[in-house]
């Protein structure tokens, strides 16, 4: 059952600093928690009157203990030591006349692995009011009695990746209110299909309702002869990597038109700070995010959304949480510097004071991306690490620009005008880390004659893989030139967290083709009528089973045509052809949400794929 | 006309700008070290709660800007005052000259403090705070339970002040702006 697993509060003591007050429960060394007594009274929260936060600590089973740190072997991705907890954390600035140091700082945090954590913030802040009526152990400890009638777990749907992807990916509603304004109760059919198997919610709970984004969830608190009814709104699936309320689309407005991160060092090179911030997440250098006017809340915000950023979005690249800190102090500054690479946020200026703590900072109040001079300073690295960010390298015989990057800048600033931005956003971020996966791929496969990023290639039932190139040379070129990023990343926690991933991968088709590889090839116009006709027949014969519906639909998001790439095949040359994209078809509109993206599909592809199923059933009865 | 301006603004504004100094306030806790900030800032005297963490302003004198850096106090988050060693020109070290149980306290910590590297340096200013109180003892008698006579190749000095009224305070930026060597 997953819990609430402890209740905690802190105190800046005025004598003392600051001290955790109460923890519930408390059960010996393996539950010891003081240490995040400094993490949840963040700097200069004394002249708010109240914010809140969110981060992450770690559950060593090996040592067990918790700590705000992930051990090493975890970092270096040997899955198998630390649990992952979510702290959520509300804090109050109290200013109470005639006391000695005229008031101080309070916070109440809850510990738990649900990973939705950020929408109980109602319900934390509805348990402060409650302790704050009558502060002690014992209504602490009546507050988490109460929390844990529930079962978290009930309150979002445990669905694969690839189908909480379809689901985050595709704003199914927004889509067929456009489209099909007048049956909205297909829709209701086949979402509530997935929510019958979910598991009913216990007595306790007084009403829960869904749609396929998000539940409504009812709580009731009860302490000290007060009670509580406190309503949340619980995303139902989730997504690695993506935890509260993320705003990638807000993050990178604040900082796409800043100036060049360059500037203090002795490089000219005209790269946005966005693909700045992506790669030095990929390499896993050290990044800081600083403000020294915003909220913890802020902060916790753009940390979080660089995190979601960096994973694709969507969950694609994973293991970043393990280094990331939305909010740390200088008092955790010694661990934190010693580890290879992190993700933190800050709001203490004098952290840029010591240009050796950080290689990225991102300046929240300035909305600037600035790269460290130390980052240079080492002779034996410098010429690394500029052609890392610079967009001429000593690798390249032929001059190739920047070109991808600037068109997914381009592409960004697109969307962000757009009214559904976030999703658009997401969308093109997962298609540039894919394509920077897919390019290392088709790297380590050339030049390192085998891939930890693909162990399948070799033995495809249907040739090709990586990304496509339209000639070799082509291809050479642009691996040699982002050759040092490759080998950089491939010393990344993430590319070895991917690598395990896809080794222990279940979906079949995995294993037979690259999808991703040849739906790119389909939506290349210069592709020949043979090609096209191979790859329609490899995906009729290698796409059977609902994983691999699904893996398929992952890739093809409505916004960017949906299942079009596949119903260009109804009109190929070849009657072949014609009936296998036809029966491909079938099996996909027999998917829960393959009828989706079926019905999305545009009227004379409908009747086309009718017509032709009708024609083939014809011969066959003919027979 | 633009680009004419353009030419002429960077030295301008080297003339024009003000110098900058970096300034740490350090004591112990409820030593008035925030009282004494925003009373320098704001001229006004503030009802403050403990420091969590920091506080930082900009207080410009005489030309001077200094940012002044005011760190919280408590025993346990002492050990952090270190990180902000580096770049700091002056100590502001402010002592409850009522608080005679704790002086020696004062003391010890001062002295580890200036013992630091990265702070031989800088200028040290001791502000004996809280005069306005009965029995705060005076700047001599600060001076000697501070040893302050042992310091060698130390810039130093005491001034008395009253956070509460501003007494002082400004007394003490003077000297810091005379001793200062700024670039």
């Amino acid at each position: 059952m997953m819990q609430i697993d402890y209740l905690l509060t802190a105190i800046f003591d005025p004598d003392r600093g600051p001290v955790l007050q109460y923890q519930c429960p408390e059960n010996g060394e393996a539950s010891d928690l003081h240490f995040l007594a400094e993490l949840m009274l963040p700097d200069r929260v004394h002249e708010r009157r109240e914010d809140w936060s969110l981060f992450f600590i770690h559950f060593s089973k090996k040592s067990n203990v918790f700590s705000l740190f992930s051990n090493v072997d975890d970092i270096n991705f040997e899955p198998s030591d630390s649990n992952m907890y979510y702290v959520l954390n509300t804090i109050r600035a109290k200013r109470v006349e005639g006391t000695r140091r005229g008031g101080s700082v309070f916070a109440m945090a809850i510990c738990t692995t649900f990973p939705h954590v950020h929408a109980l913030k109602p319900l934390l802040d509805t348990a402060w009011e409650i302790f704050d009526s009558s502060p002690s152990l014992k209504t602490l400890s009546m507050l988490h009695k109460s929390f844990n009638l529930h079962n978290f777990q009930s309150f979002y749907q445990k669905l694969s990746l690839d189908s909480s992807l379809i689901l985050a990916l595709n704003n199914f509603w927004s889509f067929f209110n456009l489209y099909l304004t007048n049956s909205p109760h297909i829709m209701n059919d086949i979402i509530n299909k997935d929510i019958d198997n979910i598991p009913k919610p216990g007595s306790e709970l007084i009403e829960l309702s869904r749609d396929s984004y998000n539940s409504q969830a009812t709580f009731c608190l009860s302490a000290e002869s007060q009670e509580r009814y406190v309503t949340c709104v619980i995303p139902s699936i989730h997504i690695p990597e993506c935890v509260g309320e993320v705003s990638i689309s807000n993050l990178i407005n604040t900082f796409i038109d800043g100036p060049s991160p360059f500037m203090n060092t002795d490089i000219s090179a005209d790269i946005n700070p966005i693909n700045v911030l992506i790669t030095a997440l990929l390499i896993s250098k050290k990044v800081l995010f600083l403000t020294k006017t915003s909220s913890a809340s802020v902060l916790a915000d753009f940390v979080l959304s660089s995190c979601a950023l960096v994973s694709g979005a969507t969950g694609l690249l994973q293991g970043l949480t393990r280094i990331t800190f939305p909010y740390i102090d200088l008092s955790n500054v010694e661990s934190l510097v010693k580890l290879p690479g992190y993700l933190a946020g800050v709001m203490n200026p004098a952290f840029t004071h010591h240009a050796d703590w950080w290689d990225v900072l991102c300046d929240i109040d300035n909305q600037t991306i600035q790269v460290s001079s130390n980052l240079f300073s080492d002779a034996t690295t410098t010429m690394d690490t500029k052609s890392l960010f610079n967009n001429t390298s000593p690798f390249t015989p032929i001059s190739k620009d920047n070109q991808d990057d600037e068109i997914f800048i381009k592409d960004l600033r697109k969307f962000l005008k757009a009214d559904d931005k976030e999703t658009l956003v997401r969308w093109r971020v997962r298609l540039y880390i894919q394509s920077f996966i897919r390019k290392a791929t088709s790297y380590e496969a050339l030049f390192l004659e085998s891939s930890p990023l693909n162990p399948y290639y070799k033995d495809y039932k249907f040739k090709g893989f990586g990304w496509s190139w339209d000639n070799d040379d082509e291809k050479v070129n642009e691996l040699l030139y982002l050759a040092p990023k490759f080998e950089a990343w491939r010393q990344a926690s993430t590319y070895k967290d991917y690598c395990y991933r896809l080794h222990c991968a279940s979906t079949p088709v995995l294993r037979c083709m690259d999808i991703q590889f040849h739906l790119d090839r389909l939506r290349n116009s210069s592709l020949s009528t043979t090609d096209a006709a191979e790859i329609f027949l490899a995906l009729e014969s290698h796409i059977r089973t609902e994983e691999d519906v699904n893996y398929l639909l992952s890739n093809c998001p409505l916004h960017s045509g949906g299942l079009s790439v596949i119903a260009f095949g109804l009109y190929h040359i070849s009657d072949k052809v014609r009936k296998a994209v036809s029966k491909l078809l079938n099996r996909i509109e027999t998917h829960k949400y393959g009828k989706l993206f079926y019905m999305a599909l545009n009227k004379v592809d409908i009747s086309t794929h009718v017509y032709i199923n009708s024609q083939h059933k014809k011969k066959k009865d003919s027979f | 006309g633009n680009s004419l301006f353009k030419g002429f603004s960077k030295p301008f504004s080297r003339l024009f700008s003000n110098k900058e100094m970096r300034i740490l306030m350090l004591g112990l806790d409820a030593a008035g070290k925030t009282t004494i900030l925003y009373k320098l800032k704001l001229n006004q005297s503030v009802v403050t709660i403990p420091t969590v963490g920091f506080n930082v302003e900009t207080v410009t004198y005489k030309n001077i800007k200094f940012n002044v850096w005011d760190v919280g106090g408590q025993d346990k988050i002492r050990p952090l005052w270190r990180h902000y060693f580096t770049g700091t020109k002056g100590l502001i070290f402010v002592v409850d000259s009522a608080d005679s149980n704790r002086i020696s306290e004062a003391r010890q910590e001062l002295h580890r403090i200036i013992s630091d590297r990265e702070m031989r340096d800088c200028l040290l200013l001791v502000l004996a705070n809280k005069q306005d109180l009965p029995g705060a003892l005076s700047p001599a008698q600060i001076t000697d339970v501070l040893q302050l006579d042992k310091l060698k190749d130390r810039l130093w000095n005491v001034q008395p002040t009253c956070a509460l009224t501003g007494d002082g305070l400004l007394e003490g930026l003077a000297w810091l702006s005379q001793n200062a060597k700024l670039k």
